[in-house]
């Protein structure tokens, strides 16, 4: 299979990582590239220990997640007031989008992201945002099973604790069923 | 893992889902961004996400074709690679693994990629040697019937975003008809009506389920999202006056919604 293939079967999923870490746009639309141009570079050295899917997938998880970090060290460079409560620049998900529940949830959550640790924020983005099982969690994050099942489960009491806080969210986890 | 949790996950996913999604224009995107990666510039590639990559592809959108010889080259020659992600994320030289595709057993959309190399004799206790079952995957995915309305919800979600799609409106449809009255049977038509009109290209069905889940639940925590996707079936339609309907009860009820600037942008347009 030539590179080419390689890329043309994983490139929908790299650029669905990115604009889950980066949100839609031309930040997660770069972060693709860059991860394309990466496993690129990186393909040779594939030695096959996962699938060339989840390989791909961690290039583009730690690419875009670079690049949130620079974009939140932009923001608080050059203006504080882009910052969210929680030092998170609110870019995309923005807080005067969030008129309904699920665009307060996007809030909250992509807030979480940026001030949980990385570990446990990636594990949250994988396995809530982008509906990765443990096992996929696991290969992506090169740990065993059993930590990836403490890291979400440390995330989502995080997340639990903030939708405590929001009357409207707590109702919409307690009884909605959203698909 | 209890009920809550699972409730928590999909209303996180669901929440994201329009965001993440394939977006018109991702094809030709995608295939500049693949132009692009396979065509290293002079002097090599700048090491992704070092924050001066310049952004290529947009210049390419619309040139066609990709460089198949400059693919076949890379590989053929065994080119060394020259930023320092390799060093990152492949530590040991490059070997000659030549990957090869493996089709998944149910729809070929998404194939499932695998080295033809042998498991390296150095790998990490933790990892299987081979993919074990996902002891979260849900009974239909073992084969066992499903009598509960909120576990063929989750499966059904899980086909979906899998990428198996024609199980996925199986088990949805299943799910509507023998568990109707169930509030997973109602939240499903959501995220059933948008693989219908996204994926199988079948609008007027995801009108009908757009339709039907603001009939029951109009204030419903997806009554958002139905708004947006019965103004987007109807425009598939081209039934343009009742779509701009669609998009001005979508304003109404959520003037700040993140379709906002969409829908006043098909107003607009629809404007006679």
């Amino acid at each position: 299979m030539t590179p080419e293939a390689v890329l043309r079967a994983v490139a929908p999923r790299l650029l669905r990582v990115c604009r889950g870490v980066l949100g839609p746009g031309p930040d997660a639309e770069d972060a693709a590239q860059d991860s394309l141009i990466a496993l690129v570079q990186a393909l040779p050295g594939f030695r096959g220990e996962s699938s060339v899917e989840t390989f791909a997938t961690r290039i583009a998880l730690r690419t875009a997640w670079r690049a949130r970090e620079r974009r939140t060290q932009r923001a608080s460079r050059t203006s504080p007031m882009d910052e969210g409560a929680d030092g998170v620049v609110v870019g995309v998900f923005d807080r005067s989008a969030a008129s309904s529940p699920a665009a307060e949830l996007r809030l909250i959550v992509s807030s979480l992201l940026g001030v949980l640790p990385t570990v446990q924020a990636q594990a949250l983005l994988l396995r809530f945002v982008l509906g990765c099982s443990l096992l996929e969690i696991a290969e992506i994050a090169d740990v065993p099973l059993n930590t990836v099942r403490s890291r979400i489960r440390l995330a989502r009491e995080a997340l639990q604790r903030r939708l405590a806080h929001d009357e409207r969210l707590r109702v919409l986890v307690e009884e909605d069923e959203v698909a | 893992m209890p009920e809550s949790t699972d409730r928590l996950e999909r209303a996180v996913a669901a929440a994201f889902d329009d965001l993440i999604a394939a977006q018109p224009g991702d094809e030709a995107r995608l295939a500049a961004m693949i132009d692009a990666a396979l065509k290293p510039p002079p002097g090599g590639h700048s090491p992704p996400g070092g924050g001066a990559a310049p952004r290529r592809w947009p210049k390419l959108v619309g040139v066609g074709g990709l460089v198949v010889v400059a693919a076949v080259a890379l590989l053929s020659s065994g080119a060394e690679p020259t930023s320092q992600t390799l060093t990152r994320f492949a530590p040991e030289p490059p070997a000659a693994i030549v990957p090869r595709v493996v089709l998944p057993e149910r729809e070929p959309a998404a194939p499932v990629l695998h080295a033809t190399a042998e498991p390296q004799p150095n790998r990490p206790a933790s990892r299987p040697a081979k993919p074990r079952p996902d002891p979260t995957s849900a009974p239909a995915d073992r084969g066992e019937p499903m009598e509960d309305p909120d576990a063929l919800l989750r499966a059904a979600n899980q086909a979906r975003r899998a990428r198996r799609f024609a199980e996925a409106d199986r088990l949805y449809t299943d799910l509507q008809a023998r568990f109707s009255d169930s509030r997973a049977a109602r939240t499903s038509r959501v995220p059933h009506a948008r693989l219908l009109l996204d994926t199988l290209a079948r609008p007027a069905d995801a009108l009908d389920a757009f339709t039907a889940y603001l009939a029951v639940d109009p204030r419903g925590t997806l009554s958002e999202e139905a708004l947006v996707g019965r103004a987007e079936a109807l425009q598939r339609l081209g039934r343009s006056a009742d779509a701009r309907d669609a998009w001005r009860s979508l304003l109404a009820r959520f003037p700040e919604s993140v379709h906002a600037p969409t829908a006043h942008r098909q107003i607009a347009e629809a404007r006679p």
